[in-house]
This record gives structure tokens, sequence and C-alpha cells, in this order.
């Protein structure tokens, strides 16, 4: 028999994968850019010297310099860096000048012994703090790109890596992403280190670990992944590392790349990976035993294992006090509801139920519909798909030009589709209060539009039975899927009584945050990987 | 041997609640007694209690075995398999009775111009997407489902507070009592007894040693929401009525002014028989596997599912011979499935057992 997967999604993945490899099959060359770069650093400065500007060549950005120092023996070094990527100024004052300050007659002895020269400088002439020695050739060009400044010495087997890494770099400003009334108006910004510092900050503890590793053959990209030990559970942590290990890709430009890469099910319209630009937000998440992802370059921070009920959550729910906080809770399920099923509802009572409404209503609404040529099916993806193309065009657009689409979109859509005849009055309502609603529960965004559609097709075939055969197919969907062996949809089911005091309604802060609590991250009887198969008896 | 599957106690709770509950929420199961239905009820319920408790007893003795394994095991290899071949005919038929009775509901009472074969095959879209995911998906999404029905009966019951005559259920016992205790036979076949395929399911619950509480839980509730909509059918619509009309809890429903709780009774129904749909197919596709020795039961969910929805479009002419037949034929079709065979599993084991614990003494 053949061993069919449980997740028919994964089926799909499994024909592209199986496209992708008869690809490379056929084409079966890949061009070998990485460098072919002896691991020894030669001893004669001269060849360093050809050497790097051999790699370097046609770089202006490379700057090499060679200097000659020492007062009775000279010894010659190189210092390289690319520009624009260090601060000078350490540079200057505590690498270059200290070496034509020093007084070389007083140590001759060791000045001029090649075993120590590396160890003597580190010791007595630079003051720069940060130095690292390295051995292999390969590593300090590695270290050149990323920003580091390299000393290569005359007669040693090793180079210093200097590190004065200092660019230009956007400030720490509020994210626009995610926005709160109340809570810290800090982002993370694009720089990997500024974003670790941001997290150290908020979680005092040796036990915050960030481990670091680069991704990407051709633009090794610094990932780091931090969880608090002890907190986060270990099969998940190494879980995670296997699939970073597996990511065999060219580039990571930004942590969606990773996402994707890891992803439980890529084919789903649910993430399974969270997304976030708070720091207080992520911060809550590695406390609550999560996993984050952070990516140099972006100031998306990849949060793990995400559940669905994650969507309704906001880290101004526990800022604010707790009727508040419960009600807007509340607020954003019911929006999730209104949002995903109004139109199919709508379109199941006009159909199939009139019977359901009251009879004044169903009149106004029979009257507003009269005339217009198309099935209130039609009408409702007529007008949604205006809506998605306004929010794209809304997206897209350069800001000045913004005006011009609410303009075209308010008054000419809103006002002449009625006036035309195209559409009626309730449908642009119903379409109205599915966009506000859908802007409520923004981590849904990318899910909505789906869910939106699966269910008007359900409600055009056979009403409140089709959505309700629609639902079903959505739930055994999103009851099927995992994040990272977690059940997706877990505090609900399989039911957890320690956490769905934080689901619907948000319970006081003092009954929640116990120690013991937060360790709970352990599914023991529902945690593993795909469990739905027969095993042959032999 | 099935491995890897899981499904929490709660998960068993409330598949065998949904289970038992099934299609007995909108058919009046003890429509031939009239007002004392509630009597054979209880009767029916407190036996229930002997009669599950056996099943559980019999996974109890034949640890980590499913009813197929069971049987080959204790009445050999040709006719445990020929008992088995029983079995699985069994639960297809169980299976495609369902899908008749709750398309027969939906045709006649939400939908009456639609082909009835339309209803059952659309929804059995989502059947199929069930059964492909696996039995721990079908336990989760219930898990959620499950709560619509409850909350449904408890908003018909307020709606119907107003409505209820106590004096409906007078004259307790005007039959005598034979007739009632009939309908409590035929009561412990169905719904009840039914729930002899949890013995195929019994194997994926986690803590084992709890399933005898989960199944009393789940047959406690069961019986009180049965008694419950059965006296609120008796007081609401009278005795008369109750025997004049197939769909009772409809019935009841749209006698009452004002909103319409209708839609509310279409749901619960079909995600009660959704859950009697996917355990009687699952069982039966691992019955499959376990009978043929296979790796997967997935190749066959859609031709399983195709042939359950053509048997359910053959069984009966109409609805009257459907009710007729599920009175009067069906409690004596399902004696040896859920009785005879069950105890002659029991006392065979009980002697196993008896023997092994002799020999290991000796």
């Amino acid at each position: 028999m053949v061993g069919m997967d449980n997740n028919m999604f994964r089926k799909l993945g499994n024909i592209f994968r199986y496209m992708k490899l008869e690809k490379e099959k056929s084409k079966n060359k890949k061009i070998d850019i990485s460098l072919n770069i002896d691991t020894k650093i030669p001893k004669d400065i001269n060849n360093i010297e050809i050497e790097l500007k051999k790699i370097f060549v046609d770089s202006f950005d490379f700057i090499l310099r060679k200097i000659t120092i020492g007062d009775d023996f000279k010894r010659e070094v190189i210092i390289t860096y690319i520009d624009g990527m260090i601060n000078e100024e350490i540079i200057n004052n505590d690498v270059l000048e200290r070496f034509l300050e020093f007084d070389y007659n007083k140590d001759n002895d060791e000045w001029t012994r090649e075993e120590d020269i590396i160890q003597f400088i580190k010791k007595e002439i630079i003051t720069a703090s940060d130095i690292r020695e390295v051995k292999d050739f390969k590593k300090t060009i590695e270290s050149i790109l990323s920003g580091d400044t390299l000393m290569y010495v005359n007669g040693a087997d090793s180079a210093l890596v200097i590190s004065a890494r200092d660019w230009k770099e956007r400030s720490i400003s509020e994210p626009v992403t995610e926005s709160v009334i109340r809570g810290p108006r800090e982002g993370f910004v694009e720089n990997l280190k500024t974003n670790t510092a941001m997290l150290r900050r908020k979680i005092k503890n040796p036990k915050l670990k960030f481990e670091t590793l680069t991704l990407g053959v051709e633009t090794d990209t610094d990932i780091c992944i931090c969880y608090i030990k002890g907190i986060a559970d270990e099969n998940i942590i190494s879980d995670l590392k296997y699939r970073l290990s597996c990511i065999k890709s060219d580039s990571i430009l930004e942590s969606g790349y990773i996402e994707q890469f890891i992803e439980d099910a890529p084919f789903s319209p649910f993430q399974t990976i969270g997304v976030s630009e708070r720091p207080d937000k992520v911060a809550g998440k590695l406390l609550e035993g999560r996993i984050a992802i952070i990516c140099d370059g972006t100031p998306f921070v990849l949060t793990l294992p995400y559940l669905f009920v994650e969507t309704l959550q906001s880290s101004e729910d526990y800022y604010s006090r707790i009727l508040y906080a419960s009600f807007n809770r509340m607020l954003r399920f019911i929006s999730f509801i209104i949002t995903t099923m109004l139109p199919a509802l709508y379109i199941a009572l006009i159909n199939f139920h009139t019977k359901v409404i009251p009879v004044r209503l169903l009149l106004s609404i029979m009257d507003s519909h009269e005339g217009i040529p198309f099935d209130p099916f039609w009408e409702a993806i007529f007008m949604s798909l205006l809506f998605e193309l306004l929010r794209e065009a809304g997206i897209r657009m350069p800001q000045p030009i913004g005006q011009a689409i609410s303009i075209v979109g308010a008054l000419v859509i809103g006002e002449s589709v009625v006036a035309a005849g195209l559409a009626s009055e309730i449908m642009i309502i119903i379409i109205a209060l599915t966009a506000i609603t859908s802007f409520i529960v923004p981590a849904l965004s990318e899910s909505l539009p789906f869910i939106r559609i699966i269910l008007m097709i359900g409600a055009n075939i056979l009403g409140f039975m089709g959505i309700v055969i629609m639902l079903a197919i959505i739930m055994l969907h999103l009851s099927s899927l995992r994040s990272f062996g977690v059940p997706y949809l877990s505090p609900f089911s399989p039911f957890r009584k320690e956490r769905i005091e934080d689901t619907l309604i948000r319970a006081p802060l003092w009954s929640m945050f116990k120690s013991s609590k937060l360790s709970s991250w352990k599914y023991s009887n529902n945690y593993s990987d795909d469990k739905n198969y027969i095993e042959k008896e032999d | 041997m099935l491995k890897n599957i899981e499904i929490s106690n709660k998960e068993l709770i409330i598949l065998m609640a949904g289970f038992i509950i099934g299609d007995s929420i909108i058919v009046n199961i003890a429509r031939a007694v009239k007002q004392d239905a509630w009597i054979s009820i209880i009767i029916s319920w407190v036996f229930a209690y002997v009669l599950i408790g056996m099943y559980v007893y019999i996974a109890k003795l034949n640890p980590n075995k499913t009813l197929i394994e069971i049987l080959i095991d204790i009445f050999g290899k040709y006719i445990g398999r020929i008992l088995s071949v029983l079995y699985l005919w069994y639960f297809l038929h169980l299976s495609s009775l369902i899908f008749r009775s709750y398309s027969e509901y939906i045709s006649i009472v939400v939908f009456p111009e639609t082909p009835r074969i339309f209803i059952t095959a659309f929804s059995s879209v989502a059947l199929v997407i069930g059964l492909k995911y696996g039995l721990e998906t079908i336990a989760r999404t219930s898990m959620i489902a499950f709560i619509i029905p409850p909350i449904s009966i408890i908003i018909i019951l307020l709606r119907s507070f107003k409505h209820m005559d106590i004096t409906n259920i007078q004259p307790v016992l005007e039959y005598g009592m034979n007739p009632i205790l009939k309908t409590s036979f035929g009561l412990l076949t169905f719904p009840f007894g039914e729930a002899i395929l949890f013995l195929m399911i019994f194997t994926f619950v986690n803590k084992k040693e709890k399933i005898l509480k989960s199944s009393f839980i789940s047959i406690t509730f069961v019986g009180v929401l049965l008694i419950i909509i059965s006296l609120m059918n008796i007081m609401v619509l009278g005795p008369e009525m109750i025997n004049r009309n197939y769909f009772n809890l409809h019935r009841t429903s749209t006698v009452v002014p004002g909103a319409i709780i209708d839609p509310f009774i279409t749901v619960s129904q079909l995600v009660l028989a959704a859950i009697q749909i996917w355990i009687c197919i699952y069982s039966l596709l691992i019955g499959i596997t376990q009978l043929f020795n296979l790796n997967d039961y997935k190749p066959f969910v859609i031709p399983i599912v195709i042939i359950s929805v053509s048997l359910s479009n053959w069984l009966y002419n109409n609805v009257a011979e459907m009710f007729r037949i599920a009175q009067e034929i069906y409690p004596y079709y399902a004696i040896p499935f859920q009785f005879i065979i069950p105890i002659i599993i029991l006392i065979i084991s009980l002697i196993k057992q008896k023997g092994n614990s002799k020999s290991t003494s000796t």
C-alpha cells in the first residue's frame, strides 16, 4: 500500500519538491562562486597582500593599508576593512596611534620573536577592547565582509580580528505594523545586536540564551535563536535546530525566508509561525516558553510555536485592565467571525433561508436587491475582489498618491456601483463591515480571504448547511495543523485547563503568572510529530 | 498492531456521547409508548451501564486489541475472520443508516426540493477529509463542535418553557409495563448498544485505566440529555402529536412562536451525525486494515464512503419504511452483534484469563 501522508498540503509539497528535484537533475550544474581559498594564512606579508587584492578585486569599498612599524627591527603590518562598516576612530586611536607611540626598544626581544608576536601585539600594544585571534584565512575574509577590521602581521601564522563595527542604521522607532495606545514605543531595528540587546534589557536573566548561526550560502546572514533555558521545550529547540540545518538556500534576506523554509504547513492558509516587531511582545512570548528567531537585516522577529489563539492576542491586552482587555479579546473574536462569515451568511439568507429574516428587513433587503443583474454570490465575490484590489493598491501606492485611491475607492466604487445598479446597498454595507472587522485581526489577514471565499462557496451551494460543512472542513484542517508538534488549536482542543484563561478572555495577571505555569509548554500526551499511520502487523 | 494514534479521555467522552446521542436527538426513539417514553429511556439507560460496562470489561480483558483482533484471537482464524467480516458489514450498514436518517431529516425539514443524494454527497466531502486526517483530528474537531448540541437543546428548552404542560405525561403507564419494556429493549440496541463500535476505538485512548469512568460519564450525559429531550417533547406536544410525528424535536421547536431555532437543531444534528459516521467508518477502515494485514487505511476512505452513501440510498424506499424497520426489525438484527457475540467473547476471555493465571502461578 502507498503510505499516504496525513496532510493533503504536504502531498502537494511533495509534488513541488519532486519537480524541483527533477529540475536540478536536468540542470546538474551549480555555479560555484564560493571562495577557493587556502585555510592557512601565508607567512609572507606580500603573499597575503596579493591574495587579498585578488579576492577583493573590483571592490572599491575594500581598504587595505600596509604600514611598517618598529624602531630597529621593522615589521610590516596590513590593516584591512570595508569602508563604511567600521568606526575609524577606534582604529585610529586604539590601533594605529598605539603602534606609532609604542616603545619597541624596551621589549625588543619579544618584538623580534615570531611565535608570540600576535600575543604580544594583543597584550601590549593594541588597546581596542574586542579582539580575537583567527588562524583560518577563510574566516578572516568572512570577518572582513561582516564588518570587522583585520590585522595581518608579517611572520605570524594567525591574524587579529578587531571588532570595531559601526555603520549607519535606522534608529529605534515605534513599529508601524503593531501600534498600541499603551505600551513601549520601541520596535526592533535591522541590526541583530541592537535587537538582542533590546530583549536582554527586558529579560535580565542569564537563562536567556542567544544562539547564533549563519544561513544562506552566498549571503551568510546571521541568525539568532533566542529562548529561555528551562522554560522553552528542549524538543522544540532541537526540532527547530534540525529544520534550520536543513535550509540549503543561497540567500536569506528577511526572516520570511526562514519562516517559509521551516514552517509546518506551507500550503495552509494559516500561518504556523508568528511574526512581531515589538520587543515587549517577543519578550512575553519568550517567557511563555516560546522560541524567537532574529534575523539580521530585518526588524521582523519570528516566534514559534505559534497557535491560533495568538492571532487574537495583543501585547496591549496585558497592559490594560482585566475587563477592558477581556472585552477587546471578545471583540476581536467576534470580528473574526463577522469578517469570515458575514458575506456567506448573507448569501445563504438571501438564496435559501428567507423565512429566517424578519419580514420588514426582508422587504428592505429585497428592495435594494431588485434590479441587480447578479446573484448575491457573484455580487459578493465582485465586491470583495474590489476591496482586495483597493487594499493592495493602498499598500503599493506611493504615499502622495494614496489620497487618490481613497477618493476613487469611496466615491467611485461606493457611490457609482450602487447608482449603476451593479451591486446592492446592503452588499456594500456587508463588504464594508467585513473590511473593517478584518483590520481588527491583522494577524489573520493572510488567511481571511481564503476562509471567506470557501464559506461563500458553501453558502451558495447549500445555504446554512453548506456553511456548516465548509466550517467543518476548516475546523478539521485547523485541528490537524501542528506548529512544531504543538496542536494549532491547542488550549481549546486538545483542551488545556491551565491555558484556557488567556484565550477568549484575559484572566487577571495575578492569577495567570505563576512560575509553575510558565514551564507548561510540555505537551506530554499529545506532543509528537505525525502519528496518524498504522504500522503493519508482523 | 495499531500504533501512535492517541486520543485523550476527554475526547473519548465527547466522541462516545456524540456517537450515542447521534440521531436520537431528532428521532423520537420511544415513539411507540407515547407519554411513557421517558420511563423506557430510564430503564434502558440503567441497562446501558451494564452493557457498556461489559464492552469496557472485554477491552480490559484483551488489552491493546481491537474488536477484530479479539475475534480472531478468541474464535480462531476462520470463524474469527467470518465474524469479523460480519462486524465490518454491521459497521458499514450502521454508517449508511446514519447517512440515511440525517439526510432524510434535512431533505424533509430544511431542503424539501433538494435531492437527498446531493445532500449526502456534499456533506460526505467533509467526512472524507476528516477520515483522511485521522482519528486525532476527528476527536479534536468533535471536541469543539460538540458545544453546539447541548447549547441548542438548552436554547430550545428555555424557549419552550412557557408551552409545557405537565399534565401531558399523564396517565402514567397507560398501556402497562409490557410495551415499555419492549421499547426499552429497542432503545438498548439503538442508541446505547451501538457503543460496541468503541471496542475498535478503546485501544487509542491514552489512559486506558480510566476508560470505564469516561464511558460512564458519557452515558450519564447522554441519558440526562435524552430524558430532557423526551420530557420536553411530551410536555410540549402531548402524547398524540408525539406518536404522529417523526421528528419530534423539530416539531417542538416550531410550535414555539417567535425566533426560529430550527437551524440550531439542524446544525447539532449534522455535528452528531458526523461524529457517528466518522466513528463507524473509521472502525470499518481500521477493521479492514487489520483483517487483511494492510499498512494504511487511507486508500479505502473514498471507496468506503461512496459505498456507504450509495447503500444509504438503496436501504429504504421512504421515511415511513425507515422508521418501521428501525423500530421493528433493527433490534432483532442487532442482537447478535451487540449481545450474543460480546457475551461469548466475555465468557471465553474470562476462561482464558483464568487458564493463563493458573498456568503462570504453577
